[in-house]
């Protein structure tokens, strides 16, 4: 058994608002289109400042908040896919930065929007398995050293975060089953072809296969046609009978349009559904305890968490409040 | 199945519940029509007619007849 126990956030200091970015972009419809993605301001990195830093940044945050002794957390999970280097895994030099036990296992995973649910997945397999007590799940990304710059509709959705969260053996919310999926056959719908192994970035602006790539269409329709009978299958397999058991929904934030749409497509009531992300974009796996960090002290006692996107690849968790801790 | 029934549904899934929506309209050109409305419309088609359309195909339609026709033909 497993407890989601704390979360701490991070988010970079270059602003982009809406302003910014129209200015930038005189021909851009703005109003219209943010409107309907319903983000008005992001954060992104500096040139020189890299996930080992914002992740070091998102770490040392939930340290201080809650009063962690180092020595007591005994694995590292960052999930990223924007990694400092090829190698060696950026857990290892976030391990050392911020002062973590040598006895500290230090990992890696790449996963996108669906990153939260995976790596809460692995958090808990290890604590169930008795060997591991703390562990702290990062989630960082800085998707914006991908986008070009010309790229106003993808500089417009996407925002820079890093997030802590401390999943242990005792605690509040106590996570509960996983259901997880692929359909790798979409990957090239959301991709930065070049730059690693098999495509080698050509260094030329002119070439976009340099850059982030999303067919927001055919994230769309997988979507749509994916998430519902995920969030049906999570909560049966969680126990939960209707969907009126359950008090808060926290999807990835992809984009306030399209969770409106599936919100009204599973048959969520709008209360009960989270969307916050006016004011830091799409952040990737960071989006599902950005939005939930600023409600974990609201009691609602049970919650399920959605992540999909880029892979494709989806989960879903819930997570459920023991009174008596 | 009528068009008349299907101009509803369309309408249904605009932002804007009062937009005139005819058989010749050409969505495609209208301000209202962008890629979020057009995967809106999609999956409604989905769900209701059963025809699976490609997202890149929903704009290729010269109007709403036309539309309706293709998915007449696929079923």
């Amino acid at each position: 058994m497993s407890f989601l126990k704390h979360i701490s956030v991070y988010l970079p200091e270059v602003e982009i608002s809406n302003k910014l970015i129209s200015q930038n972009f005189p021909e851009w419809d703005s109003d219209k289109i943010i409107s309907k993605i319903g983000v008005k301001n992001r954060y992104i990195t500096q040139k020189d400042e890299f996930v080992s830093d914002i992740a070091v940044k998102a770490i040392n945050k939930l340290i201080n908040e809650y009063d962690i002794e180092k020595s007591a957390i005994d694995y590292l999970i960052i999930c990223t896919q924007s990694p400092d280097y090829f190698l060696p895994t950026t857990a290892c030099i976030v391990q050392d930065i911020v002062g973590l036990n040598k006895n500290c296992g230090a990992i890696d995973i790449n996963q996108g929007c669906s990153g939260y649910i995976y790596g809460l997945s692995l958090a808990d397999a290890l604590v169930s398995t008795g060997n591991f007590n703390n562990i702290i799940l990062v989630t960082a990304e800085t998707y914006s050293k991908y986008i070009h710059k010309d790229d106003k509709g993808n500089i417009s959705i996407f925002g820079d975060a890093a997030t802590a969260t401390l999943i242990s053996n005792t605690g509040e919310y106590k996570i509960g089953k996983f259901s997880l999926g692929t359909d790798g056959s979409g990957y090239k719908n959301l991709i930065v072809k070049n730059g690693a192994t098999k495509s080698k970035n050509t260094l030329e602006q002119d070439n976009l296969d340099n850059y982030l790539y999303m067919n927001g269409s055919a994230i769309f329709d997988f979507t749509a046609k994916n998430i519902p009978p995920l969030v049906k299958k999570n909560a049966a397999l969680n126990g939960y009978s209707s969907f009126e058991d359950l008090d808060l929904f926290v999807f990835h934030q992809a984009n306030a349009f399209m969770l409106d749409f599936l919100r009204k497509r599973i048959g969520i009531s709008p209360e009960k559904f989270l969307i916050e992300m006016e004011n830091y974009g799409n952040t990737v796996s960071s989006s599902i305890p950005l939005a939930f960090k600023s409600h974990i002290d609201k009691n609602y006692k049970n919650v399920m968490f959605v992540g999909f996107g880029v892979g494709y690849s989806w989960g879903a968790v819930c997570i459920n409040q023991i009174s008596n801790s | 199945m009528e068009i008349a029934e299907f101009i509803e549904k369309f309408r249904d899934q605009l932002e804007n519940p009062n937009v005139e929506l005819m058989p010749e309209t050409q969505y495609a050109t209208e301000t209202y029509w962008d890629s979020l409305t057009a995967m809106v419309v999609k999956v409604m088609i989905d769900d209701d007619y059963n025809v699976d359309i490609a997202p890149e195909k929903m704009n290729t339609f010269k109007n709403i007849e036309e539309l309706f026709n293709y998915i007449k033909s696929q079923k």
